[in-house]
């Protein structure tokens, strides 16, 4: 592996493709390469398809909208149209110019961005995205970042987010919907172009570094999750950055501007994000362990200092200013605790207590399966090749390292209660070597198959040809299937009790609303999933997550009672079409000890209990949804 | 094609060096387009000019250098949103307008001030562009519109069906003590009926006689009242929807105060 990369260049536009030699002969760095049989036509045939992919999954949220039952199983046919065709001009051998992969990227970047956007296209309503919300609403309003964000206490202190969306809708003028789609949008591509620059400077061949980021583009929160206009969508770019700028430290020349733009990147992730921070310390760790393992000559000792910089500017922020970050962090921790103790007693996750089993599709499952099952053989195999580089290039370790993380990130799937969730969360991490590492394993795999092909034996060469196809379709699908939304909250559609983003309606909205016009901000409430997330975002309220206890139906008993001075409980916010459905996502409340084990809906006179508790009040009624006033009532006492 | 451009020439930077700050002037006090136009300018020159003060032309590729423009100016925005934020400023307009001002200046300052730099290439800078080859243009040209209306189509899709998407219709009726000692109660009803509608309101105050008003709300409109009501009183309120009161459609009550 070159240690000094040739800088990458943008290609002339040269002399016709046929007069080339052929491409699987000329891999060069980051030159053309050669052989340009049909290479200019395909790509806007490609962005043809793969836009028609995009209507095709527009008549399919249309359809969950309207209710048209046939136009919804256009959903994937249309994801695929759009990923599998890009994947496979990545994977081409006919794609010769640097700046056509590059531009395959940008045109997955628009598609798929305008996939996630057009689930909600006029409005914000991910609970995620309403808690980032809620913060730049308070930026804004107040000037400073250190008003309560009661939606997420820790993203106080993390305010990197809001800073931006602050100014950026504070000087353009721009609503703070738009401004969040925006900010999103751009923070999606520097993901993109941070990847691609990354992957380019430690592997030199932009063939790599393309089909790096479109592998990435699979991975199961990439879709939505980390589109989103969530704190962690502006941290993991200058994550990315930071590393960047660190290779560049071995280029001759300019090192005071490089040393400023990583010190920039560790800020930036520093004051955005919690786990990408602590992943960025680690991840510089592990960079400077590997480079202290070179003998000494070519022992350069700036990837300590980066990562002694990063520790120390990490451990300062979370020492002096995001000291709630390890509370927050803390229920995650017990939750792994508690499935690894459960483990030992032969208890895998999906049969832990409190887990919140939604059934998913089978298909849907045989393409996880699928997905992880390619993608470990790729690592695997990577791994193995890129073993005797480990000496050459000290960065071999590392990669190989993180990408073999992947199997931990399955075995958590299988072994935490919230096992799904967990390894969707580490996978924006550790699919960074995963796609890496899986790249250049395929780019070896085409050349190899290149050099070798058997033109006679017609059916093996069709082999060869659907085999990417299938396998490209298999890890979108499977990386779809295990990322957000889950499949029943795939399509956008009607009311969905406790369903996350279907469950935000006019209904509810406007019940926040009134919470904040009428009280004011900041008060305590006990609500099922959707209050405590509308009231504390779109209605600034301090909402808990564990207020089941105030719905079994006893009305103002010995625990009721308790529950409620124990957490100062002002108002109680009841929808009684939790009684008509069951919760979509497992659960009815934040914090829920019978999640997953509901078989039938909660009961109406539950619901109503409070109606018959002395001194209470019921003071807003829009049919579903009573708000009760608990002060000086029974549960008061 | 190439084109030639040399967007760091000394006449271009001296003018850049002149402008941003006007541009600041503008982004931060003047009418609201030219704002944006003084931001959106401000930002660029940030982080065109300043990944070429820290990281020089030479070296990177053009895809790097465009994710150092696209990167910097966010840095900037945060870390000096934070910085500004811990030296207990006022975060507004203006703030933000000379926070990118200051630094689009200082990147400016700092290439002109390197210029002649050994290290940094003195000939124009050549752009790179592939156009179709010849007779292919058509098929391109077709294929890129053809996927921009079909974009256009999804994105028009998604829109008007989310913007029409019809929920169950619903009115709210709440009522809150209000004033210093509590002695009256805010009744608010809003109708987000399908049509206009007649309500009937019932308000009893300590269990006497309902005072009733009719009302018609048309879809999106609140009626507000305020009625008198010690705080040892209880409130009832009910809504009745259409002409008759049969059937209460909401309903909310307030316990007297100190009723335990």
């Amino acid at each position: 592996m070159s240690r000094n990369i040739v800088p990458v260049r943008l290609p002339a536009a040269g002399p016709s493709g046929r007069n080339r030699p052929a491409a699987a002969r000329a891999t060069g760095l980051h030159t053309r390469a050669g052989g340009d049989a049909g290479g200019p036509v395909a790509f806007p045939l490609i962005v043809l398809l793969s836009s028609v992919g995009t209507l095709a999954v527009a008549a399919a949220y249309a359809a969950g909208r309207e209710g048209w039952p046939y136009l919804s199983a256009l959903y994937w046919p249309g994801q695929l149209l759009v990923y599998v065709p890009i994947a496979l001009r990545a994977y081409s051998p006919r794609l010769t110019r640097p700046a056509e992969g590059f531009a395959l990227l940008l045109l997955l970047f628009v598609q798929q961005t305008l996939l996630f956007r057009m689930y909600s296209p006029l409005a914000l309503k991910f609970p995620d995205e309403l808690q980032h919300w809620r913060g730049t609403v308070n930026v804004i309003q107040s000037g400073s970042l250190g008003q309560a964000n009661y939606s997420l206490p820790v993203a106080v202190h993390y305010p990197g987010l809001e800073a931006l969306g602050g100014a950026l809708s504070a000087s353009t003028g721009l609503s703070l919907t738009a401004t969040a789609f925006i900010v999103a949008a751009l923070l999606r591509l520097l993901l993109v172009c941070a990847l691609y620059v990354l992957c380019l400077r430690i592997r030199a061949d932009w063939r790599v570094a393309t089909l790096a980021c479109v592998i990435y583009a699979a991975n199961p929160l990439y879709m939505f999750f980390d589109a989103m206009y969530i704190y962690q969508t502006l941290a993991l770019p200058f994550l990315l950055l930071a590393v960047w700028a660190l290779r560049l430290l071995r280029l001759p020349g300019h090192a005071a501007g490089r040393w400023v733009v990583l010190l920039i990147a560790i800020g930036v992730v520093t004051v955005s994000h919690h786990v990408t921070s602590f992943v960025m310390v680690a991840l510089l760790g592990g960079l400077a362990a590997a480079g202290l393992r070179r003998p000494r000559p070519g022992r350069g000792l700036w990837p300590v200092a980066a990562w002694l910089m990063a520790t120390a500017a990490v451990l300062a922020w979370v020492l002096l200013v995001a000291r709630d970050v390890f509370g927050y962090l803390a229920p995650v921790a017990a939750s792994l605790g508690n499935s690894a103790t459960g483990l030992l007693r032969g208890q895998l996750g999906g049969m832990a207590p409190g887990r919140a089993s939604v059934a998913e599709p089978l298909d849907e499952r045989l393409a996880t399966i699928g997905a992880l099952g390619i993608l470990a053989f790729l690592v695997v195999r990577g791994s193995r090749d890129l073993w005797p580089e480990r000496h050459a290039e000290p960065w071999t370790l590392p990669l190989i390292g993180g990408a073999l993380l992947i199997f931990v990130a399955t075995g958590l799937r299988f072994v935490a209660s919230d096992g799904a969730e967990l390894s969707g969360r580490a996978s924006t991490f550790i699919y960074v070597p995963v796609a890496l590492v899986a790249a250049i394993v395929l780019h070896d795999i085409r050349r190899r198959r290149l050099d070798h092909h058997d033109t006679g034996r017609r059916g093996l060469a069709l082999l060869d040809g659907a085999t990417p196809a299938v396998a490209a379709a298999v890890i979108l699908m499977g990386g779809v299937a295990a990322g957000w939304p889950p499949a029943w909250d795939r399509l956008p559609g009607p009311y969905l009790a406790a369903g996350y983003e279907r469950s935000v309606d006019p209904q509810g909205i406007a019940a926040a609303e009134w919470a904040l016009s009428a009280l004011g901000p900041g008060h305590r409430w006990a609500g099922d999933l959707t209050a405590y997330t509308l009231l504390a975002t779109i209605g600034d309220q301090n909402t808990v997550r564990d207020g089941g206890v105030l719905f079994d139906g006893s009305g103002a008993d010995a625990t009721a009672r308790s529950f409620v001075k124990r957490e100062d409980i002002e108002f109680l916010a009841v929808d009684l079409r939790d009684s008509m459905q069951l919760p979509a996502s497992g659960a009815y409340f934040p914090v829920d000890p019978n999640a997953g084990r509901y078989s039938s809906p909660l009961p109406r006179t539950d619901l109503t209990a409070p109606d018959r508790v002395t001194g209470v009040s019921l003071i807003y009624d829009s049919g579903d949804i009573h708000l009760y006033d608990l002060r000086g009532s029974a549960y008061d006492g | 094609m190439t084109v030639e451009l040399d967007p760091f020439a000394p006449g271009w930077l001296v003018t850049l060096v002149v402008a941003v700050p006007l541009l600041g002037v503008a982004d931060a006090v003047g009418p609201r387009p030219l704002a944006v136009l003084g931001f959106a300018a401000n930002l660029t020159v940030l982080g065109v000019a300043g990944g070429c003060v820290l990281l020089g032309r030479a070296g990177l590729s053009a895809v790097e250098r465009a994710t150092v423009a696209l990167a910097l100016p966010i840095a900037v925005l945060v870390l000096g949103t934070i910085a500004a934020a811990a030296l207990r400023l006022h975060l507004d307009r203006p703030l933000w307008a000379a926070l990118i001002a200051l630094a689009a200046e200082a990147a400016a300052v700092g290439v002109l001030a390197r210029r002649g730099d050994p290290n940094e290439p003195r000939n124009p800078r050549r752009w790179w562009a592939t156009r179709p080859e010849a007779g292919r243009g058509i098929l391109w040209g077709a294929s890129l519109t053809a996927a921009g209306a079909v974009l256009a189509a999804a994105v028009a899709l998604s829109g008007w069906t989310a913007g029409r998407q019809s929920y169950p219709v619903f009115s709210a009726l709440s009522a809150m003590r209000a004033g210093g000692a509590e002695r009256s109660v805010k009744i608010e009803l809003t109708s987000e009926e399908a049509a206009s509608t007649r309500f009937i309101i019932a308000i009893a105050v300590a269990g006497g006689r309902p005072d009733s008003i009719t009302l018609r709300l048309a879809p999106g409109v609140t009626w507000r009242k305020t009625v008198p009501a010690p705080a040892s009183a209880s409130v009832t309120v009910v809504a009745y929807r259409g002409t008759t009161s049969r059937a209460p459609y909401r309903e909310v009550h307030l316990a007297p105060r100190g009723a335990r």
